[in-house]
């Protein structure tokens, strides 16, 4: 079966005064039907310009998407409308990403009308109902507007309208990152159930680790617009290799008081994608670059489904 | 309760009034925090945090802001009763505060140096203005900023660089007491540690105090000594770091750990608490808590819930302690 969504060396530039910024630099990732591909990485390292250029509301530089077997990299009017009935997102801040103007109910029909799919007002209001309790919002904010809401429920209207067309792929920006611990508990497990009953492909962007950990099946590090790291969840935790995914991995603020991980810590900060070096581009602050790191760097699997880009791996041990 | 503590919050109660509604944003808090500790704050938004940081240094705005009782002594003056005027003193030489966010803590106008400069001319008036400019830059390096970027203005600098500067401002008078609103909220996992890293090193060169004001469990574990827990303006328990991790008691508290993806831990789903954080404007009577409490009983419903002493030091406002205590355990 082709996976939900493949991408093949896909490039995302952006021309700044300052010269070319290789924001998304040759991705490549395949993620199958049902299953969850984390992306973390440090902000402004590409992650969000990648989902957002995945479902197409970036124009790609270069390279291909494929979603369920067909190219969508460069597809336009009919074609793409099609497309996004399949692919949808939910976005990290659910105060800006609603409209003001609209009500609740306004909002999740917006895609209804849009796909024609539906008859009459009457269907589409039954169909917004339903979305309205699979996602736990009570039907007393039906006409309440985005203003009224706090950010769980407005979290939750986000999700509402992400699935309403029942799409294959979701992706998720940061889409817990604005809400606080106890709400974001709840807006994971939605997400989770959901996944569940519809058989939702997402792939789910964020640099909270441990929240990552727990809803991915996979794991992608990205680092200056490339992969520098990917393997399946658990064995990212167990065994880190890239010296940048030891690094992030150890920084997170433990909550476990009697052993937590000795700290790494990272000279200096997250340079720029703007035209970048050819080599390897964590080496101006990886504590274990030599010569061959300024040589390009390919993923390769380490391990059994375990890709990474380092070429000092074995060394670094 | 503690005479020993350098800053002492007793029984503070703040009101916003907005539309005509009254907002309960603090409660009747109670903190104390003595020479060279670290103060973990912990709740969610809303809670009140950045109130009881804005009303010790009385930098509330007054309206809609009033503090409506409740008194704060640092080293045994009250700062509710000091004149305007003698808050200036106290504000950025005694107690200095670092703002969440540093994109917007900063003055674009002017360069970093000047901003850091001009913090320490205000307090230090015996110093020229050369010797000022020396001595900020001194601080740059402290902070792991070379000098040479005094004269650069904020939007040359990154989010966590930006966070150095305003770490610099705030002990470029040696400040005895460092209030630190959510420091490293807006930075990324590995300059957060560089940050907490270096502010613990600079606390403990200098001996400051520091309350330091987070969400994140993760963040008070690592750097905290003592940690307070507030839920809906109040402090529903308290003590010292081992306490509250190891055995949280207020139900609260234990929903929080609960609400967490653990890394260590497989879980296949979170047990989030229910419900949302109650309207500050319509607080429930009794255990504010109680409408999300999978404890509650009729007694939660109403009247003043007793701040019990679990064992020494470790304090939780909760009817269900009441009986632990007396059981002995």
């Amino acid at each position: 079966m082709n996976p939900v969504i493949e991408i093949k060396d896909l490039k995302k530039h952006f021309n700044v005064a300052a010269g070319k910024n290789h924001a998304v630099d040759g991705v490549s990732f395949k993620i199958q039907k049902g299953r969850t591909m984390g992306v973390v990485g440090e902000s402004g390292c590409g992650k969000s310009t990648l989902g957002r250029t995945i479902i197409r509301l970036l124009e790609p530089t270069s390279g291909q998407i494929l979603l369920g077997g067909e190219d969508v990299t460069f597809a336009k009017g009919k074609a793409l409308i099609h497309a996004r009935e399949k692919m949808q997102i939910i976005f990290q801040d659910p105060y800006s990403s609603l409209n003001p103007r609209f009500t609740v109910e306004d909002t999740i029909a917006e895609p209804l009308q849009i796909s024609k799919k539906y008859g009459s007002k009457k269907e589409i209001t039954d169909a917004v109902m339903e979305l309205f309790h699979r996602v736990g919002i009570d039907d007393r904010f039906r006409s309440a507007y985005p203003h009224e809401m706090d950010g769980g429920r407005r979290q939750r209207v986000g999700i509402a309208r992400a699935i309403a067309l029942n799409p294959e792929f979701v992706m998720c920006d940061e889409p817990v990152s604005a809400l606080d611990v106890s709400i974001q508990a709840q807006v994971i497990n939605l997400l989770m159930d959901l996944q569940d009953e519809f058989g939702l492909t997402y792939m789910f962007v964020t640099h909270d680790l441990s929240v990552v950990k727990h809803i991915s099946d996979d794991i992608s590090v990205m680092y200056l617009g490339q992969l520098i790291e990917t393997s399946p969840a658990n064995e990212l935790f167990r065994m880190p290799l890239h010296p940048y995914t030891k690094a992030l991995l150890s920084a997170i603020p433990s909550i476990d008081i009697h052993n937590g991980m000795k700290q790494i810590m990272l000279k200096g900060e997250l340079t720029s994608a703007i035209n970048p070096h050819p080599g390897c581009r964590f080496a101006p602050r990886c504590p274990y670059a030599k010569e061959e790191c300024h040589q390009p760097q390919k993923l390769y699997e380490a391990e059994k489904d375990h890709f990474v880009a380092c070429c000092r791996i074995k060394e670094i041990g | 309760m503690n005479e020993k503590a350098f800053l002492s919050i007793n029984n503070l109660t703040v009101e916003y009034t907005s539309n005509k509604k009254v907002i309960h944003a603090v409660n009747g808090v109670s903190l104390h925090l003595n020479h060279g500790e670290t103060l973990g704050l912990v709740g969610e938004t809303g809670a009140g945090k950045t109130t009881i940081a804005k009303s010790i240094l009385r930098i509330l705005p007054n309206p809609p802001a009033r503090i409506k009782g409740g008194e704060i002594f640092l080293g045994g003056e009250d700062l509710m009763k000091k004149a305007e005027k003698e808050m200036l003193d106290i504000r950025g030489n005694k107690i200095a505060m670092i703002f969440q966010d540093p994109m917007t803590a900063l003055n674009p106008l002017l360069t970093v140096g000047e901003q850091i400069a001009e913090v320490i001319s205000i307090h230090e008036k015996n110093l020229t203005k050369d010797q000022a400019e020396k001595k900020a830059m001194e601080m740059l390096e402290m902070v792991g900023i070379t000098a040479e970027r005094y004269i650069e203005f904020p939007f040359q600098f990154s989010g966590g660089m930006k966070q150095r500067v305003v770490i610099a401002m705030a002990l470029a008078c040696n400040p005895q007491i460092l209030l630190a609103d959510e420091p490293t909220t807006a930075l990324d996992v590995t300059i957060q540690a560089q940050v907490l890293q270096m502010i613990k090193k600079l606390q403990e060169k200098n001996g400051t105090a520091m309350l330091l004001i987070t969400h994140d469990l993760g963040v008070v574990a690592e750097t905290c000594e003592n940690v307070a827990v507030i839920y809906a303006g109040e402090i529903i328990e308290s003590g010292t770091r081992e306490d509250l991790f190891d055995h949280p008691t207020h139900p609260y508290t234990c929903g929080l750990f609960d609400s967490l993806p653990k890394l260590t831990v497989e879980t296949k789903r979170l047990s989030p608490i229910s419900g949302m954080t109650p309207d500050p404007s319509d607080l429930p009577k009794g255990c504010k808590f109680h409408p999300r409490c999978k404890y509650a009983t009729e007694t939660c419903t109403a009247g003043e819930v007793p701040n019990v002493e679990v064992t020494p030091g470790h304090f939780c406002q909760c009817w269900k302690c009441v009986g632990y205590e007396q059981e002995g355990k």
